[in-house]
């Protein structure tokens, strides 16, 4: 089980990045971002997901180019570079707070998962969890890798609340 | 001399620039050497370094370089004098009124060798630059780039042959092409008041004293002076004849008070038929005789005016009619119609007049009033102050605002305005809701004393997804509290309803320590919120809502957090669109959308 401590930073760090206005930022590279990274890649916060060396990929790079393979050499100097999505002035990812703390573990099964989808407030083994609200996302981390609540409602699978993000 | 005279030296002096330019380069501008410089003197010689640079990059521009050729001549000289060995103490002894921080380095650098002196120079110079105050020195006075020039520089005095060449120069005499050229646009009498205003101003005063305006108060306007204006023009003396008093004897007296009210009354009489015929002709011509009657419109409301003019238009008719009476002849019918018409008319007039004096024709005449007013040639010899007359910048400003369409309801206008603004009717401006939601009593203390005055925040809706907030301070409650009504109609703003009874989603917002959350909630569930909110929501046709304070329950500030909660509400759409992904109100699509 990889440290959620990494969600948390990832979450914040997102969230500064979109404060700023940024167009492209760069998180650790590292499993467990990568696979939050494409979800909400997949939930259309992101205009681009790519792992890159220190340096920023160009566009170009990006669309043409396969990222370069993780050898033992690089694997420590890599970053996943996320370019961030603004529309109306105002930026599509706006906020991302973390749920589960490395000392506080919050698990949903799928009928918890249905009452939060729904948006109800929902009890839970840690504690309890507001539902969605307008607009917000929610990932679960199972065991069919890093899903958005409506996805993981889908497949029927529960798992380790990350993060919300609106 | 010619008006434009100054239009013309720019042009001119770049020749003369280049001139002084070389005369420049002549001088033994040497720059002093490190060793006989003092501090100053090193400042001098940036200065002149700067300048220089400065000359290089303008030769070209423009002809200012020769004044600014000359100040720095002027500059370097002051500068050499000061350049002789240094010696403090007799400029300590000058200079009482030195201030302190300048005299203390005095003295640093008089506790100093002479031999050390060169060495040490760079001390020196960070020694002048520094301060005892952190913030950044103040620049020396600033001064005009360009400079004055004097005669004296121009060596106008003592040549006369140098005076008269630059006088005719600048201000040559009109030649004869051009005084032609002026005889085609002005009348004699205004080339004759050229030509004394030329004479007036001697060229040689322009020369030695005339100067360019840049001071903040030279006027900023371009006169004619074909207004007298109190401050600067003498008052002209109005040529007015004295008139012999005649002492008569009573019966000469009452001979000829009789015949002038008689004359008066006659005048009087006649101006009143004049005008009460013109009335009729115009009614007729109103009603029926369009094309029969000469008058237009226009001249007889003239004519109503000033019945005077009537003698004009009578002659102007006969001359017509000798001209062309055979184009202008009207049948006989026509000419029996319009007499019976304007005789029906000419009756009911002169049975106005015989009716009373109240009737409005007994009233002076206009010229009477006047010649009898305060402004009038009677009192033109008395001691009484003439009549000030009306501010142009207040005329018609105490208007009744009275509009037709209010049917009576705004007579004090206070609407008006906001019917302006907003280009609604007056009966939709008083159907808007409107309410105080906070009453403060405010303070602000003067050195005077206390003043009380009322601040209102009052909230204006159309109970239709419209809401707007005004906050008005007054003296006056009442006035304050009408003004925070109207403000509020004019600040209406939509605000987003989910199917037109409550909010997308949650709805949060912050007003210094106030915190108000708005959470939507389904179909009937009714208000339940703080009484505030509870009025916008009824103000803007809100339904369904909860909501909760937290924290600080301020009344100004929860109003205000609620107004930005209800304003900053989430758009799907938006978010649709940012994140490119097609998002659906499951309300809508279960049940067929049958929810209700």
């Amino acid at each position: 089980m990889p440290s959620i401590l990494n969600i948390a930073h990832m979450c914040s760090h997102l969230q500064n990045a979109s404060k700023a206005r940024l167009g492209l930022t760069s998180i650790p590279s590292n499993k467990y971002n990568l696979h939050l990274a494409l979800a909400l890649h997949r939930s259309g916060f992101f205009s681009s997901v790519y792992r890159a060396g220190p340096h920023p990929p160009t566009p170009e790079q990006m669309v043409a180019q396969v990222p370069e393979p993780v050898t033992n050499a690089t694997v420590a100097k890599m970053r996943i570079w996320l370019g961030l999505k603004y529309w109306d002035g105002k930026p599509v990812l706006s906020k991302a707070t973390v749920i589960s703390k490395p000392s506080r573990q919050l698990t949903v099964d799928v009928q918890e998962l249905a009452r939060l989808t729904r948006g109800f407030p929902t009890k839970l083994k840690g504690g309890v969890v507001s539902g969605l609200g307008v607009g917000e996302c929610m990932f679960v981390s199972t065991a069919r890798g890093v899903l958005e609540v409506r996805e993981a409602l889908a497949k029927k699978v529960g798992g380790v609340l990350m993060c919300r993000v609106s | 001399m010619k008006s434009n005279c100054f239009a013309r030296v720019s042009s001119r002096d770049v020749a003369r620039g280049a001139q002084e330019q070389q005369w420049l380069a002549r001088t033994p501008a040497t720059p002093p050497t490190a060793e006989s410089s003092t501090s100053h003197f090193h400042g001098a010689f940036l200065n002149w370094a700067n300048r220089k640079k400065n000359l290089k990059g303008r030769v070209s521009v423009r002809g200012s370089v020769w004044f600014d050729s000359i100040a720095i001549a002027n500059h370097l000289t002051r500068r050499i004098d000061l350049a002789q060995p240094f010696n403090p103490e007799p400029r300590l002894a000058m200079s009482v009124a030195r201030p302190a921080r300048s005299l203390l380095r005095t003295c640093v650098a008089s506790a100093r060798t002479a031999q050390t002196v060169g060495c040490q120079h760079q001390q020196q110079q960070q020694q002048h630059q520094h301060q005892f105050h952190t913030s950044a020195p103040r620049p020396s006075k600033r001064r005009s780039r360009f400079r004055n020039v004097k005669a004296e520089d121009l060596g106008l005095l003592n040549s006369p042959e140098k005076l008269a060449k630059y006088r005719q120069d600048k201000f040559a005499d009109y030649t004869k092409e051009e005084l032609e050229a002026l005889k085609s646009k002005y009348t004699p009498e205004q080339i004759e008041a050229i030509k004394a205003g030329e004479e007036a101003i001697d060229p040689n005063d322009l020369i030695f004293q005339g100067r360019l305006r840049d001071d903040p108060y030279r006027p900023q306007y371009i006169e004619d002076y074909t207004v007298l204006d109190p401050r600067y023009d003498v008052k002209p003396e109005l040529d007015g004849t004295p008139f012999e008093p005649q002492w008569l004897n009573p019966s000469d007296w009452a001979d000829k008070y009789g015949s002038k009210l008689t004359d008066l009354t006659d005048k009087k009489t006649s101006e009143q038929l004049t005008r009460s015929m013109v009335r009729a002709l115009r009614r007729v011509k109103e009603s029926n005789g369009a094309e029969l009657i000469d008058l237009t419109e226009e001249e007889l409301v003239d004519l109503e005016k000033d019945p005077e003019l009537l003698k004009k238009y009578l002659v102007e008719e006969d001359a017509e009619a000798k001209s062309d009476d055979e184009s202008a002849i009207l049948t006989k019918e026509q000419v029996m119609k319009l007499d019976k018409a304007i005789d029906e008319e000419w009756k009911k007039e002169l049975s106005k007049i015989s009716e009373g004096p109240d009737s409005g024709e007994g009233e002076p005449s206009n010229l009477e009033l006047i010649e009898d007013g305060p402004a009038g040639t009677i009192r033109l010899h008395t001691a009484e102050a003439v009549e000030l007359g009306k501010v142009p910048g207040v005329e018609g400003l105490y208007k009744s605002a009275a509009d037709p369409e209010d049917e009576g309801q705004d007579d004090d206008g206070r609407y008006q305005e906001i019917k302006r603004l907003t280009g609604m009717s007056l009966r939709d401006i008083q159907s808007i809701y409107r309410k105080v939601l906070v009453q403060r009593w405010v303070t602000n203390q003067t050195r005077l004393g206390k003043v009380r005055s009322t601040s209102i925040v009052a909230i204006a809706g159309n109970g239709n997804g419209r809401l707007g907030l005004g906050i008005a301070k007054s003296t006056e409650a009442g006035l304050a509290a009408e003004t925070a009504q109207l403000l509020a109609i004019r600040n209406m703003k939509p605000i987003r309803r989910y199917e037109n009874r409550t909010i997308y989603g949650n709805a949060k917002a912050k007003v210094s320590g106030t915190v108000v959350e708005l959470f939507a909630r389904p179909p009937g569930f009714g208000l339940r919120c703080p009484h505030r909110i509870f009025e916008m929501c009824r103000a803007s046709g809100i339904h369904d809502i909860a909501a909760r304070m937290p924290r600080s329950k301020n009344p100004m500030n929860s109003v205000k957090a609620a107004y930005d909660a209800l304003m900053n509400q989430v758009d799907p759409e938006e978010i649709a669109i940012g994140r490119g992904k097609k998002m659906v109100d499951v309300r809508k699509v279960y049940y067929g959308g049958n929810v209700y």
